[in-house]
């Protein structure tokens, strides 16, 4: 049975985290030409902290990094973010920008953001309401993962915090699709098919509401933060460490893997998303909105 | 000591007064029948009914509304809030029809509604289930068990199939 901590978050853990040049090595490789993202975490319910996240952050390198972090204020304020990437791939990254924040006007970009896009990765997000139910979003997981297995998908696995996350790179996704959200035959709506597909079949906890042109998750290696616990939204590299997965592994003071060189893993990465479409869509279960 | 038995005075005597105290409490909320209903049910206290059995509370319940109807005729007999109601009466406002007044008896309807919390297994699917309360007989006892269904009314378990079959799987917790 899950049993909530006693403590509260210490916050040195969290700056020690983020100060540790190898977890900033690991977190900017998932940053390159994408969006950067604070976000203040659910559990605040302080309207002006709330007021406090900030989206549309250029960090292609780790000055920019911590110059970014500096920015914030975060560690003086004491703030807790959650550090979250796009899911858009952008052609010639982001805009440089003043980090003024309040002086910032970013209402062109995300209007027009889309236009900028090169590829936008498939996030299959599975959500435990509470930490007592991670056991059923294991369990989903695993049925997910033993689909894509058997079908030979590629894909990539992490640990999200309260859930699990299958991201399915750019470069594996139909390309005759469009990356404009006002257009019919959008990548996003087929990517919200196939997870309601997933949802159908294999686990009602999968989120079939997350597929939009400015979407944003976790960074693997990020903390994820929650009343009074810290975890580390770490990638899976093997099945081995999935078959074994605990809870408690995943703890910031209990995290038992070094994270220098660690780096994320496609499984199948030989493989393609045929397979699936043709047990899918083809066989006229289930029906694509544009056929 | 000789007890004195006095006549037991229904609400029914006072329909007229009961209908006045009522519109003055909560007059600018009540707009039709549920809203009636909704705050008649808050305005009395558990005292004042228990004694009524089902049918008196029906009539009573009918006569102060019609009291009160009579008074004023803003107080709709049809309910303000329901499927197919006529359009016009309520003003559209950035495309979503406006409904003034009170909200509750809305809200109450909708939380009489199931809800599918309970996470549970439909073989090796987690599913979100809803909690009844299966009552049958056998030979004349009655019994009671705790039942949860998914969407399509399908038993759930608590263990998934892999569970049952004994499959090994890490306990996450």
């Amino acid at each position: 049975m899950y049993m909530k901590p006693k403590e509260h978050i210490n916050y040195d853990l969290i700056k020690n985290w983020y100060s540790s040049a190898s977890v900033k090595f690991e977190i900017i490789k998932f940053l390159y030409n994408r969006e950067f993202a604070l976000l203040v975490p659910n559990f605040i319910k302080d309207k002006e902290i709330k007021k406090c996240s900030i989206r549309n952050l250029k960090s292609h390198n780790v000055q920019s990094f911590d110059f970014n972090l500096k920015a914030t204020d975060m560690f003086k304020k004491q703030i807790f973010y959650n550090f979250y990437y796009s899911m858009a791939y952008y052609i010639n990254g982001l805009p440089n920008q003043n980090l003024n924040f309040n002086e910032r006007n970013n209402t062109d970009w995300n209007k027009n953001c889309y236009k900028e896009m090169m590829g936008y990765d498939c996030l299959i997000d599975i959500d435990a309401p509470d930490f007592s139910n991670m056991q059923m979003a294991y369990e989903s997981a695993y049925n997910i993962k033993e689909l894509f297995d058997k079908l030979y998908v590629p894909y990539e696995l992490r640990f999200s915090g309260k859930g699990f996350h299958f991201v399915i790179p750019y470069k594996y996704l139909p390309q005759n699709l469009t990356l404009n959200p006002h257009e019919q035959n959008n990548l996003y709506q087929f990517l919200g098919n196939l997870a309601k597909i997933l949802y159908k079949e294999y686990s009602e906890m999968v989120d079939t509401s997350i597929y939009d042109s400015r979407r944003v998750c976790k960074i693997p290696y990020s903390l994820a933060l929650y009343e009074n616990e810290i975890f580390v939204c770490s990638p899976i590299l093997n099945n081995n460490e999935f078959e074994t997965f605990k809870l408690n592994k995943y703890r910031l003071k209990n995290y038992p893997f070094d994270v220098r060189g660690r780096g994320t893993k496609i499984f199948n990465e030989q493989g393609n998303l045929i397979t699936l479409f043709v047990k899918y869509f083809k066989n006229k279960k289930y029906k694509l909105k544009e056929e | 000591m000789v007890k004195i038995s006095i006549p037991r005075k229904t609400p029914e005597d006072d329909v007229e007064r009961l209908a006045e105290n009522l519109w003055n409490e909560y007059g600018d909320k009540i707009e039709d029948v549920d809203s009636f209903n909704l705050y008649y049910d808050k305005y009395l206290t558990n005292d004042y009914t228990t004694d009524l059995t089902k049918t008196q509370d029906k009539t009573l319940r009918k006569k102060v509304f019609d009291a009160i109807r009579e008074k004023h005729k803003s107080v709709l007999r049809e309910r303000v809030i329901r499927r197919g109601r006529p359009r016009e009466k309520f003003p559209k406002v950035n495309g979503k029809t406006m409904i003034d007044g009170d909200r509750e008896a809305r809200i109450l309807k909708i939380s009489k509604k199931p809800k599918y919390i309970y996470l549970r297994y439909v073989k090796n699917k987690v599913v979100y289930a809803r909690k009844e309360i299966l009552k049958f007989t056998i030979k004349g006892k009655k019994y009671h068990k705790i039942i949860y269904r998914e969407r399509y009314g399908r038993f759930t378990s608590g263990e998934s199939l892999r569970e049952r079959k004994k499959v090994k799987i890490s306990k996450v917790i």
